[in-house]
């Protein structure tokens, strides 16, 4: 049957050609009412049927069209029956044909409509049909005449609650009629493959295979439609028949269609996952070592993957589901890994027990952990991909990094648990890995010292509250006791006690329960990561070292604090070379430092000196000068009024002069101009803080000197931009000189205007 | 014809009565000058169809003989003979046509027709007739069950074959005919398969008549059922089965 493409058109068309023919005078004989010609020439069109020379897709075409014009040849049955014809008789009758294709057709036609007419139990028909259409042994025509059978009896099923239920049968009849159906389909359908042929045709085999694969999952999808099927007879009965099958057939294609078929048909029900799950892993385990080919993998692989769309997290209660797993190659498994990951995030999945983030954790794997690909030994860490790998890989990393934030428990404790065994998953991703997941951790766990911070917190604050409950309490007593006691001395024998009320005690509540892990310990995690990626991440360890010792700050603990502080700079001392990331983490350190009020003056002291130190020492001439006016702010934290401020007015005066010398140094063409208005925008930012070392004089004085060296710019894009900012600050000074509240102040700078 | 003067003028109208069965039979009759030494049909024969009033073995024929006269005129007549002949031809006479149909009862035994049979190594199958016995509308109901299959089937066909035999000894002439060939089934079955045969005796076009064996020691005809099995290579495997076919109704 190996035809080119062009003869299967033509083979086709002359089918086709035929069949339009037959159909127009057998639609003639139907106008006159003739049975005895309608069904002669309704034979001859379905005698188009028999041909062997047509691929299935072919077929199918050729099926439809003829499909179409039966469609009236049921209608004229119809008509029959209504005039008064019994359907007993035509059922007979169209049974005379010699040929057992068009005939088994017209029984099918015959039989629907004898269904309908209610002249017997649709069950008793149903069993007819089911038994006749056996004679088509024939794979593809087979398959083609039982689906018709299938459509046909589709809604004449004495299922629950239809009009054939009762004498016409119950559900059991009309599951156990698709239940041999399906079997009968599954057979035809596997028996294909072993049509014979060589090679070539059996790869041609299997691609026709997939083309009819439909035909036999319909009959899957007509047992989930059955109202009257409860999830027990479908658990019991039809489920188990159904695998038997599936299990018996012995083919792979067959297998692994059929499974997705059946977790398609009822989503989300887990029992029935696992049981398919179950059955597929118990026949790959059955065989010793089981040879999966391409088309196994990839539909085991869609087996496991679909249910996570409606299941994601859940799968993993299934046990057989990270057996299944195991029986893939690594690439598959990675596949199904990043589908998980993306449905639990995309489910807003909860991984709150250690027992779930484990089982999670160990089903990535792949994505996770270099592994043996295939017999071949891990990637090197160093692996140099191409972009798009690489782009990919970043990818992959980012999502599980983002498995970090689904890691919620109620309980800080718990969390802090589940945070130190991701950390031991993560541990082994290797250098390329910890970039991208590493950081999530951190600052997740940042957050969950706050909130063990809080918890503590409100642990102390209970003892207060509880302590005062009880003095209050007790002095309450004590009143009472004395008042008692004055009432009945004051009783006399005409007059008896009265005794006071006695007072309702303050309740005192349950205390909240204390934080296992402290606080401390947190950090103390978290100063363990950030360390072990100092090595290979320096900038990115430094900047970590910053954002916890901010959060070390607003938790109060200022030694944890200072301790992250110091680490960040010996990272930069030791670590940064170039000048550019010198300078960006100077700047952020600068930030840090502005951000933590809660550091011992000493201390405090020390480490904004170094910093200043850093910015004297960086290598270009301008960044020196920026830095350095940066710093005098270090000097000068916090406003008047806050109890923590730092103010050493004469250190931001020292800043300032010295990072005028800095900007006089600067050769670069009159960058130092521009430098120069910078200094003067930030003197007059103290000024008006009321810094009593910055004084008008030295206001002047350096407008003084901007005027001058302005004068002598080239005329050129530089100046024009420089005097915009001059001008801008001046007409600032103007505006300051002429309002009634700071006219006094301001009087003393002279802008030579 | 006419010798004294008689016979042409008088007209004879020969009236069967209806006969117990109230049947008629549609049958095709040749006028024909076929004879037995020259059975080609010739070129002045018709075709007609006529219904005939149909009689069984144990009804009575009967009737009446009208004879129209000239004015005036008186026939004596020694009486009437009626003679059932076929190809009876002198004196006055008017044929009328009959049918007869064998009419019989339920047999009393009707044995089913079981038999495994096959080719070592090849084929093996195991089929069954419900009955051996028939009536003419009667429906043959079986299975053909696969035993084992290492042939290529393409398909599976019942052929009815009527055989007429006639004379005897040295004279015996046999006829046989393939009255209908019905497809059981299509493709090739596996081990195990068991396929339904339904066939309907009166969905053969031809008219069939009951089993009849040696009718006056000369004459019979009898009826089988042929299972064809062919495989891809056009090959035939068949076996032969007599079953004996009876009237149950007259018609």
């Amino acid at each position: 049957m190996s035809s080119s493409n062009e003869e299967q058109l033509k083979y086709l068309s002359e089918a086709q050609r035929k069949v339009k023919e037959q159909a127009f005078y057998m639609k003639r004989a139907i106008d006159a009412n003739d049975i005895t010609l309608t069904l002669s020439l309704a034979a001859d069109m379905l005698r188009e049927l028999k041909t062997s020379l047509l691929t299935p897709r072919n077929y199918y075409e050729l099926y439809m069209r003829v499909l179409d014009e039966l469609r009236h040849v049921e209608e004229f049955f119809m008509s029959l029956n209504k005039a008064g014809s019994p359907m007993v008789e035509l059922y007979e009758r169209v049974q005379h044909c010699a040929n057992v294709v068009p005939r088994l057709y017209l029984l099918i036609a015959v039989g629907g409509v004898y269904i309908k007419s209610g002249e017997a139990p649709a069950k008793d028909i149903l069993k007819d049909l089911i038994e006749m259409v056996k004679c088509v042994q024939y794979p593809t025509r087979g398959l083609f005449l039982r689906n018709y059978l299938s459509q046909t009896s589709r809604d004449k099923l004495p299922d629950t609650g239809s009009e054939y239920e009762g004498i016409g049968g119950d559900v059991t009849d009309a599951y156990e009629f698709v239940l041999e159906n399906f079997k009968e389909m599954n057979r035809l359908w596997v028996r294909l493959q072993h049509m014979g042929g060589d090679k070539s045709t059996r790869k041609k085999r299997e691609k026709e295979r997939q083309d009819l694969k439909i035909l036999v999952g319909t009959n899957l999808v007509r047992l989930s439609q059955l109202e009257g099927v409860d999830a027990q007879t479908y658990k019991e009965t039809i489920l188990p028949n159904i695998l038997e099958q599936v299990t018996l057939c012995k083919d792979t294609i067959a297998q692994g269609y059929l499974m997705d078929c059946i977790i398609q048909c009822y989503p989300g029900r887990l029992d029935y996952v696992n049981y398919c799950l179950g059955m597929c892993a118990s026949v790959l385990s059955a065989t010793k070592t089981p040879e999966l080919d391409e088309n196994s993998v990839i539909e085991i692989e869609e087996l496991l993957s679909i249910p996570l769309s409606s299941l994601a997290l859940q799968v993993l209660d299934l046990k057989q589901y990270a057996e299944l797993l195991t029986y893939l190659p690594y690439e598959n498994r990675r596949q199904v890994a990043t589908i998980l990951v993306r449905s639990t995030l995309f489910s807003n999945g909860k991984l709150d027990t250690l027992d779930k983030l484990d089982k999670l954790l160990s089903s990535i794997t792949p994505l996770i952990k270099d592994e043996e690909k295939d017999g071949e030994p891990p990637a090197s860490d160093a692996g140099a991909g191409d972009p798009s790998d690489e782009a990919e890989f970043v990818d992959e990393q980012t999502l599980v990094a983002r498995v970090i934030h689904m890691i919620k428990s109620d309980d800080s404790d718990v969390q802090f648990k589940l945070f130190s065994m991701a950390r031991k998953h993560f541990g082994q991703g290797g250098v390329k890995r910890i970039k991208h997941t590493l950081p999530c951790l951190v600052f997740s766990g940042l957050r969950l010292a706050e909130r063990v911070k809080a918890r503590e917190v409100a642990v102390t604050k209970y003892t207060s509250r509880v302590e005062k409950a009880n003095k209050k309490n007790k002095k309450q007593e004590d009143e009472y006791a004395a008042a008692c006691k004055a009432a009945e001395d004051a009783a006399t024998e005409e007059e008896p006690a009265v005794m006071p009320t006695k007072p309702e005690p303050i309740a005192i509540p349950d205390p909240p329960p204390a934080p296992k892990t402290s606080c401390r310990k947190v950090f103390q995690f978290l100063h363990e990561i950030i360390t072990a990626m100092a090595v290979s991440y320096p900038e990115l360890s430094l900047k970590l070292f910053l954002q916890a010792a901010i959060t070390a700050d607003k938790c109060q603990f200022k030694a944890i604090a200072y301790e992250f502080m110091s680490q960040a700079f010996i990272l930069y001392e030791d670590e940064l070379t170039d000048s550019k990331a010198q300078l960006q983490a100077l700047i952020l350190m600068v930030g840090t430092l502005l951000s933590c009020r809660n550091f011992e003056s000493d201390d405090y002291d020390s480490l904004i000196t170094k910093t200043t130190q850093y910015a004297a020492k960086l290598l270009k001439k301008p960044d020196q000068c920026k830095m350095v006016t940066l710093c005098s702010h270090l000097f000068y934290a916090g406003a008047a009024s806050d109890p923590n401020h730092y103010h050493d007015p004469k250190r931001v005066l020292e800043c300032l002069q010295k990072a005028l010398k800095i900007a006089d140094g600067c050769m670069a063409s009159s960058a130092h101009v521009h430098l120069f208005v910078e200094i003067l925008n930030q003197y007059l930012y103290y000024f008006e803080l009321d810094n009593p070392a910055i004084q008008d004089k030295y206001l002047s004085g350096l407008i003084a000197l901007i005027n001058e060296h302005i004068d002598g710019m080239d005329h050129n894009e530089q100046r024009a931009e420089v005097e915009v900012t001059y001008r801008n600050t001046l007409k600032h000074i103007g505006r300051k000189k002429k309002d009634e509240k700071t006219k006094q102040k301001f009087a003393g700078i002279n802008t030579g205007a | 014809m006419s010798i004294f003067g008689f016979g042409t003028n008088i007209k004879m109208q020969v009236n069967l009565d209806t006969p117990p069965s109230n049947v008629t039979k549609e049958i095709k009759l040749n006028s024909t000058s076929a004879t037995s030494d020259n059975p080609q049909p010739g070129p002045n024969d018709n075709i007609e169809v006529r219904k005939l009033p149909v009689y069984t073995n144990l009804d009575k024929c009967s009737g009446s003989v009208a004879l129209q006269l000239p004015q005036g005129k008186k026939c004596e007549h020694l009486g009437l003979k009626a003679t059932l002949s076929r190809n009876y031809s002198g004196s006055l006479t008017s044929e009328k046509e009959l049918c007869i149909q064998h009419q019989t009862t339920e047999p009393e035994i009707n044995n089913s027709i079981k038999m495994e049979v096959g080719i070592e190594d090849c084929l093996h199958i195991e089929f069954e007739y419900e009955k051996q016995k028939y009536s003419l509308g009667d429906i043959i109901i079986g299975k053909i069950y696969f035993l084992l299959v290492r042939i290529k089937i393409k398909h599976m066909e019942l052929a009815v074959i009527r055989r007429e035999s006639a004379g005897a000894g040295p004279n015996l002439f046999n006829e046989s005919e393939t009255l209908l060939k019905f497809e059981v089934m299509d493709g090739a079955p596996v081990k195990g398969e068991c396929i339904p045969v339904r066939l309907f005796l009166a969905g053969i076009p031809q008219d069939l008549t009951p089993t009849y064996r040696n009718v006056a020691n000369k004459f019979s005809l009898k009826y089988y059922i042929n299972l064809v099995l062919v495989d891809e290579e056009d090959r035939r495997y068949f076996k032969q089965q007599e079953v004996t076919l009876w009237r149950k109704t007259l018609g």
